[in-house]
């Protein structure tokens, strides 16, 4: 029975603590004004991609969950630019600029690739 | 930073790592991180405190619920060999695809971490499924005598060098289907000879890394089988029973929390600049370096545990070696080995593991649909936030568990119940500083351009 309630008391602490070092939620727009519908943010990337390497651009892609992502490849050499865990594909024409878009809804960390001369990129990140 | 970049782009072998089994787990948050390291500190002084005027008594009680069904096991013994046999094949004839062959997913995905998180659950069932056991039973009905009797003082350490050289094929080989194939091929090759040279039970029970490793995972489940029967225990439990009888044990247990930390470190921005430090001093292989780390990796993890045993041993003054003492607090460290394994890497059950569904029915990676399954592909990818929480649970868990086996393992090692609390503060900071190491480099973030 003691060693019953050393759990529970363990487990109450903890969660307490959990709490404290919780950041407390910000306050964002859409709570301000309950009536307005949320309008996703737009995050865009532009790629330029010289001999197999980001000539141009991020290798970190940053955006949070249910952001819409934007992004905007061109590239000297024809290829298929691929984004892991989304197994979203583009098509890259020579100097042709392409681009990929879709709504962030995985969270994680995504690498993204030339799929034909598997060369790595860089990374998307989406924070949850 | 910018010139770390530059020189990462330049090493073609650093980018092209981790193709298969990659995973998508973003760095725990910083405020989690703190979260986990006050929570770690708090439960270890709350269990201290709690057994401060306290005697634990040990419940080993069991109770049976059930007989292994012989024939069961035959049936799984066969399927365990089919698919071995399977996952050989595949590599070989099948298409060099680590994805769409079934051989990788199989054997990296399903019988590495699938098993282990099983064994955790049902205990050590690889005693009886364990192909290279079952492929090499043939072997001493026709030699007879093994030519030689197994060197007891040689312990665990067979085991331990194929534990290395298996995780370096995991971490640093960068293995392909066919890669693979050829590799359990020499594998089943090495366990004729074993068997051959000292017999089936001595190979199975101190050179055959997979049963030592299982056997050591089936330590922590609440289900134990003895003369086909099945017993519930409380888990865990039978880390007590029992304690490591040979110093390569230990060696193996440091092994298992230092593979999966490195896996973890080598991501992180220290240990890649530690690279280009070495590099501008004329160390040009990245494959080199990381396997210099990996083989060092278990004696920093020896030495910490060395330490603050011996600190342990001079403030209680007592008798025990400090051989003695290591090897009868080894097990304890177990929990906290598997939480390291589990919080690293679990996420790869969701990711990858049901692809299994579609290489059953199409495991050569040809045009074949054997199932109707071929077109299967899942997509379960868990919210991030969700993960870090879970790590961080698991990681505080196995520390709850391991100061607690440790602190039942000090009653019955010291004369007297003050001794063996005042034993606990080196062996709890031990813990803290494992548990710590393991919430440090998840928190970590992973190395920006390319691992």
């Amino acid at each position: 029975m003691k060693i019953l309630s050393f759990i529970i008391i363990t487990l109450a602490l903890l969660l307490g603590l959990f709490f404290f070092f919780k950041p407390k939620p910000q306050l964002s727009e859409t709570k301000q004004n309950p009536q307005q519908i949320p309008v996703p943010i737009t995050k865009t990337f532009n790629l330029v991609i010289n001999a197999n390497k980001i000539a141009s651009g991020p290798e970190v892609l940053k955006a949070n969950h249910n952001d819409l992502v934007i992004i905007k490849v061109i590239s000297d050499s024809a290829d298929a630019l691929h984004l892991h865990g989304y197994d979203h594909s583009v098509q890259l024409s020579p100097n042709v600029e392409k681009q990929l878009s879709f709504k962030a809804n995985l969270t994680g960390r995504f690498e993204f690739e030339l799929e034909h001369s598997k060369t790595h990129l860089g990374v998307l990140e989406v924070q949850p | 930073m910018k010139k770390i970049l530059f020189l990462l782009l330049a090493l073609p072998q650093i980018a092209s790592a981790h193709a298969f089994g990659q995973l998508y787990n973003l760095p725990v948050p910083f405020w989690l991180y703190l979260y986990g390291a006050a929570a770690t500190i708090l439960v270890s002084f709350l269990i201290i405190g709690y057994f401060l005027n306290q005697t634990t008594e040990i419940r080993s009680s069991s109770f049976q619920f059930g007989n292994l069904n012989p024939r069961f096991i035959t049936v799984i013994k066969i399927i365990s060999a089919a698919l071995f046999l399977l996952t050989i094949v595949t590599g070989l004839f099948g298409k060099n695809n680590s994805f769409s062959n079934f051989n990788m997913t199989f054997f990296w995905v399903i019988f590495v971490l699938g098993l282990t998180y099983l064994t955790t659950i049902i205990g050590n069932i690889y005693h009886f499924i364990n192909p290279l056991k079952i492929l090499t039973s043939w072997v001493e009905p026709i030699i007879g005598k093994s030519l030689f009797n197994y060197p007891a003082s040689l312990g665990y350490y067979p085991a331990l060098i194929l534990y290395f050289l298996f995780i370096w094929l995991e971490l640093i080989g960068q293995t392909d289907p066919i890669k693979l194939s050829i590799v359990l091929l020499f594998y089943l090759f090495i366990n004729v000879v074993g068997v051959i040279t000292v017999g089936q039970t001595s190979w199975f029970r101190y050179c055959e890394f997979f049963s030592v490793f299982f056997r050591l995972i089936g330590k922590v489940s609440p289900i134990e089988q003895r003369e086909g029967k099945l017993y519930l225990r409380a888990p865990f439990t039978v880390l007590l029973k029992s304690s490591a009888e040979h110093f390569s044990l230990v060696m193996f247990i440091m092994f298992m929390l230092s593979s999966t930390a490195f896996d973890g470190f080598r991501e992180t921005l220290p240990w890649v600049t530690m690279f280009f430090w070495l590099f501008d001093r004329g160390l040009d292989s990245y494959a080199v370096f990381e396997s210099i780390g990996l083989f060092l990796s278990p004696f920093i993890f020896l030495l910490m545990y060395l330490l603050l045993l011996g600190l342990g041993k001079l403030i209680t003054r007592n008798n025990l070696s400090l051989k003695e003492l290591a090897l009868q607090f080894a097990f304890t460290l177990i929990p906290i080995a598997l939480v390291y394994n589990i919080a690293h890497y679990f996420t790869l059950i969701f990711t990858e593991a049901p692809n299994i569904v579609r290489l059953f029915s199409n495991p050569f990676g040809l045009n074949w649909n054997l199932l109707g399954t071929a077109e299967f592909y899942p997509k379960i990818i868990l919210n991030a936030g969700f993960v870090w929480h879970a790590q961080v649970a698991f990681i505080l868990l196995g520390h709850v568990v391991s100061v607690y086996l440790a602190h039942v393992v000090a009653l019955k090692l010291f004369s007297s119940h003050r001794h063996a609390i005042i034993s606990q503060f080196p062996m709890v900071t031990l813990m803290v500083v494992f548990t710590l190491i393991g919430l440090w480099i998840l928190a970590q973030p992973v190395m920006g351009l390319t691992h």
